[in-house]
């Protein structure tokens, strides 16, 4: 009954009451008009609740436990409603204490003939958080002015109004044709304004918004925003014809989260003169302005345009340093504060004022958003000089220039693209009519970096004029590699902007995602608020993903640790600089608590398990597998009943593959083979299990490609394959064929290891000797591939392979590392009969499964030329490709394959030259050069993977891994040369890369993929030395060769009494370093009972 | 109580007078409390009470002649219908704002709407913005589930500061009803923000 009667608008539940008789039947509970009625008629626990409110409203903070010691009868009452209560009493001050300044600033509201000093109001023309803006006249001088009204935020805290006061001083002083003058700071009855010159024009962002409207769509009131913006969430409006929508609260909510030039009353933008609405009477008249002070952008066009543009910002600069020369910083350059007039000149307001109100309330997402489309990088750090003002310039020449804001798109992307990608896009990518040389000018300004922007905003405006006068300008386009050195310096910026934001997000998401499902039901405006809450939520994780994704794609390249024998020693953790490390651990606290905090709803399964999988990946760089592992087998679970739910749904199956990849690849790092192995067969099982259209999917076949491709090549990353390629004894190695020699040359710096052929076979290393032999009953509940039952683990249909002797099919290129026989028959057959049979030919299976890998990996970059994602594959599976060729000596694929591969990373580096991985990529691929070719072309080949890893090793001191790349370039391109007898060069090469190694060494004294690299490297100086000792050097040849293979094993059983693995690599190595100590000593000795001899 | 009615029998207007002012701020929360957040800016609640004030005192002998309640809930009455009235002017003048948007936010259904607002108008930093965020979404979808007359209960003692006395009158119930509501919907309040906060 209540309900009806409340339903309508009209008649209220009060207003009946206001308006009943006195026989209305609903008094029959008999109100009470004496306040005499005793407590007893109270419910005792509101009683108490009425006193903790009273006290709460008193100021006090009185604590619950008191209550409960004073009613212990109603403790569960008190304790389960009182926190309640206390929230309510919180909100409701701070809504009154909100409306209390939204009032008092409406009360500096004037109107036209009211006066305020000496100035009498015209109109208002704009209104914003520092307060209104007047035109007015100052009745004294009789001249027109822009009157600021200081509002509640600047004038009531003492603070701030000292801080303006000064400010506004200081820029009262400021004197010069193109900033607007500030004639005075006035304070009538407490209310605080100042006055300055009034501009007849508009704010260049009302002329860019008028120009962007003639070039769209011809419609003056339709295209205010970027096409982004009309993509559905934001009502196609103009701030001129619908008052209507603005007058909405959540719709105006909506719009200046989207573009802050459309805030109307709110406190987010800073206000030029003009820039905010204030009657639709107003705006017509002002949309009648903008337009004929815009006439300067829009009625000239092309070149002239061009020509004005630089004109215009040239003025800007001039002023600029003017300013800064007067130790004056503005803050805040950006279209809206640029007043062009209608002389086509352009003029600066608000010096140094606009960010004070800012400063100590960066607001809602909203603001925050609009705030980040204008800020330098150093001012996410708190930082400001004049090279921030020179960047905004910048900005807002990129905007003329192409009439949309440098960093745009709808809300999310603005946001995350402001935290990912600082670099200002080309001008020429949006309008390839712009000149080079502006394009070149607006780069430069708006470089991260400050050191290498303009150093002056006169510098800035020479250029210019510069350009204007068409002479050569004077900034250089940054090349590939000055934007490489700056990718790797703005990352600490970048993890410190990620402070901020972060801590706004996390509040973000958590919040919203949770009130989301609520909202729909509880707000009126359905639609806009769900949005709302959505845009937010996907808001804060995209920017979560950006920031991860950031700090992920740079450092440690993919392959390396696991291009090393001992690879469950990974450097990943070394390689994080402390603040990433510390970033990515609170990210990783967001996914979790993410997804533990909506564990339990279904309708968040897929962002749950995209949540967890985050987690997992920061917990894989973060070096700790286990835990990671432990998340990526939760993100299974909850996309195993995704799929189940949705099997059409092609994404779920991708990412569970890759999921499954990525576990596999962390069992390998942890030397888990046989894990390795069931990881990748799942994630070819996963999709095998789907429907063809689902098959289809080309992230699915991707993942699938990459599922055979990391299973066939198991062999290879985890090192295991190069141990075991038969080696010739030394004297036939050195007579023998160059290319011969060159297929030994293991990845990873193992230049020297040389297994007798016939022992090896027994001697794979295992990192895991205790590991009980099947593994499946490990794997936690909901992990796997769900009511299928593991393969068998003995009687599968391989049988057995314990009849391959050493030396046997089992050897090179053959399955992966195993201790026994018995060990090895166990992973065969842990293969499902979905992966060819490797028993019959195992050796020739798994390559021949590879090829399957490449040859998808190539069809699906035939299909998706542009998907780097896809060639970098292929690349990393020809390499693979190249290692299994070499070893079963097929010197023509081999070469094939490894010029396709440099061939794709080749045009990978071109195209994202910025992008260390590929580079690494390249560098690395080069150093296999010996593997395919023959001496002489691999020398060339190997001469560039030394000049390119060390770019990077010098561009990237930091990154261990370029490091270690740079001592194996160095290595293997001793080798070939040592092949070309170049003794000499080769000697230098490896002296120099025993010198990185050592150095590396000693940071990282207990890291086998350090020290087993540094040992062979020795060892391969140590056995050139002996070998190619020859004439009067032969004695203090063959004695450097002994000091250095000394030394070689005395560090290297260091290192081994460090580590408790005793894995037969370690011990292998340290065989040969005796086996070389031996042949050197040996020599010695001939050579000293010789004397003559040489 | 009858102190406030004989002083308002023999002092005449200022006897109002005084008596209006001692309960303003309650008012001004109430006018501040539902006034529509669109019409913010143009109605100040201290011009809704001048208006209020005007009503009873073209009143205040009629009601004096037969008081149903209590002096403060009466005017608190006028108050609200004061405010209607005022709304209903701003939005009658633009027939396509009303149609747009929402009903004017006076009803008890739109009370917890009031709260929501407060959303919309975020001046802390980020981090209390988001907190504060928090806060204010889960008791908006809490109030939003609660009967209609629970819900006004929570509203009139917190948002506009009444007693349990003057909450029972202003909405016709008994001071126990009244009480006992309080606390069944402070209890069901918790409850909801117990689950909404896992």
């Amino acid at each position: 009954m209540m309900k009806n009667v409340l339903a309508t608008n009209d008649t209220t539940l009060d207003e009946r009451i206001a308006n009943r008789s006195p026989d209305d039947s609903t008094l029959d509970e008999k109100p009470v008009v004496s306040q005499s009625v005793g407590r007893d008629d109270r419910n005792p626990v509101d009683v108490l609740a009425d006193e903790f409110s009273a006290r709460l409203r008193a100021g006090e903070s009185p604590s619950i436990d008191e209550y409960v010691r004073r009613a212990p009868e109603h403790e569960a009452a008190i304790r389960a409603i009182f926190p309640s209560i206390a929230m309510m009493e919180g909100i409701s001050r701070r809504e009154h204490s909100e409306r209390q300044v939204e009032r008092r600033m409406n009360r500096l509201t004037l109107s036209g003939g009211e006066t305020l000093g000496d100035f009498r109001i015209v109109r208002e023309i704009g209104r914003g958080g520092m307060g209104i803006v007047y035109e007015a006249e100052q009745q004294s001088l009789k001249r027109r002015v822009a009157l600021k009204v200081l509002g509640p935020a600047v004038s009531e805290s003492p603070r701030q109004l000292q801080r303006f006061l000064r400010e506004a001083e200081s820029a009262a002083r400021l004197h010069h044709t193109n900033i607007v003058p500030v004639y005075g700071i006035g304070e009538e009855g407490g209310v605080h304004f100042y006055a300055m010159q009034f501009i007849d024009g508009a704010p260049l962002s009302r002329a860019i918004e008028t120009q962007r409207d003639r070039s769209s769509s011809g419609s003056p009131t339709q295209a205010q925003a970027p096409p982004e913006h009309a993509e559905g969430n934001r009502p196609a409006t103009s701030q001129y014809d619908s008052p209507t929508v603005l007058m909405d609260p959540s719709a105006a909510r909506l719009i200046e989260t989207q573009d802050e030039m459309l805030l109307a009353g709110r406190a987010a933008s800073a206000p030029g003169q003009n820039d905010m609405p204030s009657s639709p009477g107003a705006d017509a008249a002002r949309l009648a302005e903008s337009l004929g002070a815009s006439q300067w952008l829009s009625n000239v066009t092309g070149v002239a345009n061009f020509q004005n543009i630089a004109r215009m910002g040239a003025q800007v600069a001039d002023a600029l340093d003017y300013a800064h020369q007067h130790g004056v910083l503005h803050r805040d350059i950006k279209p809206s504060n640029l007043m062009l007039d209608n002389a086509g000149d352009v003029w600066i307001t608000d010096f140094g004022l606009v960010k004070l109100a800012e400063q100590d309330d960066l607001t809602g997402t909203g603001d925050l958003v609009g705030t980040l489309r204008y800020m330098a990088p150093e001012q996410f750090e708190g930082r400001a000089d004049a090279k921030t003002d020179i960047y905004c310039l910048g900005l807002t020449l990129f905007e003329l220039l192409t009439l949309r804001p440098a960093f745009e798109g709808d809300q999310k992307l603005a946001y995350a693209k402001r935290l990912r990608d600082q670099e200002v896009p080309r001008p020429r990518a949006i309008n390839a009519a712009i000149p080079r040389d502006l394009e070149t000018i607006v780069l430069k300004a708006t470089n991260a970096e400050p050191t290498a922007r303009y150093s002056t905003a006169a510098a800035l405006a020479e250029d210019l004029r510069r350009f204007l006068d068409d002479r050569p300008i004077l900034a250089r386009r940054a090349t590939a590699l000055e934007r490489l050195w700056r990718w790797s310096r703005r990352n600490p910026a970048l993890a410190a902007a990620s402070g901020l934001a972060l801590s706004l997000l996390i509040g973000i998401a958590a919040v919203e995602w949770n009130a989301r499902q609520r909202v729909e039901s509880a707000l009126g405006e359905t639609d806009i608020a769900r949005r709302q809450a959505e845009a937010n939520v996907d808001l804060a994780v995209d920017a979560f993903d950006s920031i991860l994704e950031n700090v992920t794609s740079r450092g440690v390249p993919t392959s390396l640790s696991l291009d090393v024998p001992q690879s469950e020693i990974g450097l990943a953790r070394s390689s994080l600089s402390a603040a990433d490390a510390e970033l990515l651990d609170r990210l990783l606290g967001f996914y979790r608590q993410f997804a533990e905090r909506n564990a339990k709803n279904a309708n968040l399964r897929e962002r749950n398990a995209t949540a967890y999988h985050r987690a997992g990946e920061i917990l894989v760089r973060l070096g700790r597998l286990t835990e990671a592992e432990a998340d990526f087998r939760l993100a299974m679970e909850l996309l195993t009943k995704l799929i189940e739910d949705q099997p059409t749904n092609a994404a779920f199956v991708a990412e569970a593959a890759h999921i499954h990849n990525e576990l596999g690849e962390s069992m390998l790092r942890r030397g888990l083979f046989h894990e390795t192995f069931d990881a990748h067969v799942e994630a070819r099982a996963v999709v095998l299990d789907q429907s063809p259209e689902v098959r289809a999917n080309p992230e699915v076949r991707f993942e699938f490609a990459r599922a055979t491709d990391l299973f066939a090549s198991i062999d290879v990353r985890s090192g295991t394959k190069d141990v075991s390629f038969s080696r010739a004894p030394e004297s036939v190695r050195r007579g023998g064929p160059p290319d011969r020699d060159f297929d030994d040359r293991p990845p990873g710096s193992r230049h020297d290891v040389r297994p007798p052929p016939r022992d090896f076979d027994g001697r794979r290393p295992s990192r895991n000797p205790d590991r009980k032999p099947d593994g499946f009953d490990d794997r936690p509940p909901g992990f796997g591939r769900g009511d299928r039952p593991p393969p068998p683990p003995d009687d599968g249909p391989h049988g057995p392979d314990e009849g391959r002797g050493p030396g046997g099919p089992g050897g090179p290129g053959g399955p992966p590392p195993r201790e026994t026989s018995e060990r090895s028959a166990r992973e065969v057959n842990a293969m499902p009969a979905a992966m060819r049979d490797p028993a019959d030919h195992p050796e020739a299976s798994l390559a021949e499964v590879l090829l399957e890998a490449c040859d998808e990996f190539r069809s699906l970059t035939r299909e998706f030329p542009d998907n780097a994602k896809f060639q970098f594959a292929l690349v990393q599976s020809l390499r693979h490709r190249l290692v299994h060729a070499a070893s079963t000596n097929e010197p023509v694929v081999a070469c094939e394959t490894f010029l396709e591969a440099v061939q794709l990373l080749e045009s990978l580096v071109a195209k994202s030259p910025d992008d260390p991985r590929y580079r690494f990529e390249l560098a690395d691929t080069l150093t296999h050069a010996g593997r395919a070719l023959n001496g002489a072309d691999a020398v060339d080949f190997l001469q560039r993977a030394v000049a390119d890893s060390e770019l990077l090793a010098s561009r990237f001191p930091n990154v261990t891994e370029y490091q270690l790349l740079l001592g194996t370039a160095l290595a293997r391109h001793a080798a070939s040369q040592e092949l070309m007898s170049s003794a000499s060069a080769a000697e230098m090469n490896l002296t120099r890369a025993i010198e990185l190694l050592t150095r590396l060494g000693t940071q990282f004294p207990n890291q086998g993929i350090i020290q087993i690299p540094l040992a062979q490297t020795r060892q391969q100086l140590g056995d050139l030395l002996r070998t190619s000792a020859a004439g009067d050097a032969v004695a203090p040849q063959l004695e450097r060769s002994r000091t250095v293979l000394d030394a070689a094993i005395a560090d290297f059983e260091a290192y081994l009494s460090t580590t408790p693995s005793t894995s037969q690599f370690n011990r292998r190595v340290r065989t040969q370093l005796r086996e070389s100590q031996a042949a050197t000593l040996a020599r010695s000795n001939r050579n000293d009972t010789l004397p003559g001899h040489e | 109580m009858s102190d406030e009615l004989n002083s308002l029998r023999t002092g005449g207007e200022a006897a109002v007078a005084k008596l209006f002012a001692q309960y303003a701020e309650r008012l001004e929360r109430l006018v501040e409390f539902r006034l529509d957040a669109r019409l913010r800016s143009r109605v100040d609640p201290s011009d809704v009470l001048q208006e209020a004030y005007i009503e009873i005192a073209r009143r205040i002998r009629d009601y004096l002649a037969r008081p149903e309640v209590s002096f403060f809930v009466w005017i608190r009455q006028i108050t609200l219908q004061t405010l209607i009235g005022v709304q209903r002017r701003h939005f009658g003048q633009k027939r396509d704002l009303k149609q747009e948007v929402v009903f004017p936010n006076t009803g008890s259904d739109a009370t917890s709407f009031s709260i929501a607002q407060a959303i919309c108008a975020q001046q802390t930093s980020p981090s209390r913005a988001a907190m504060r965020a928090e806060e204010i979404q889960q008791l908006h979808a809490a109030l939003a589930e609660m009967d209609e007359t629970d819900r006004e209960v929570l509203a009139l003692r917190h948002f506009e500061h009444l007693g349990n006395n003057e909450v029972a009158e202003a909405l016709g119930l008994s001071a126990t009803a009244a009480s006992n509501r309080y606390v069944r919907a402070m209890t069901r309040l918790a409850e909801v923000m117990q689950r909404l906060s896992p």
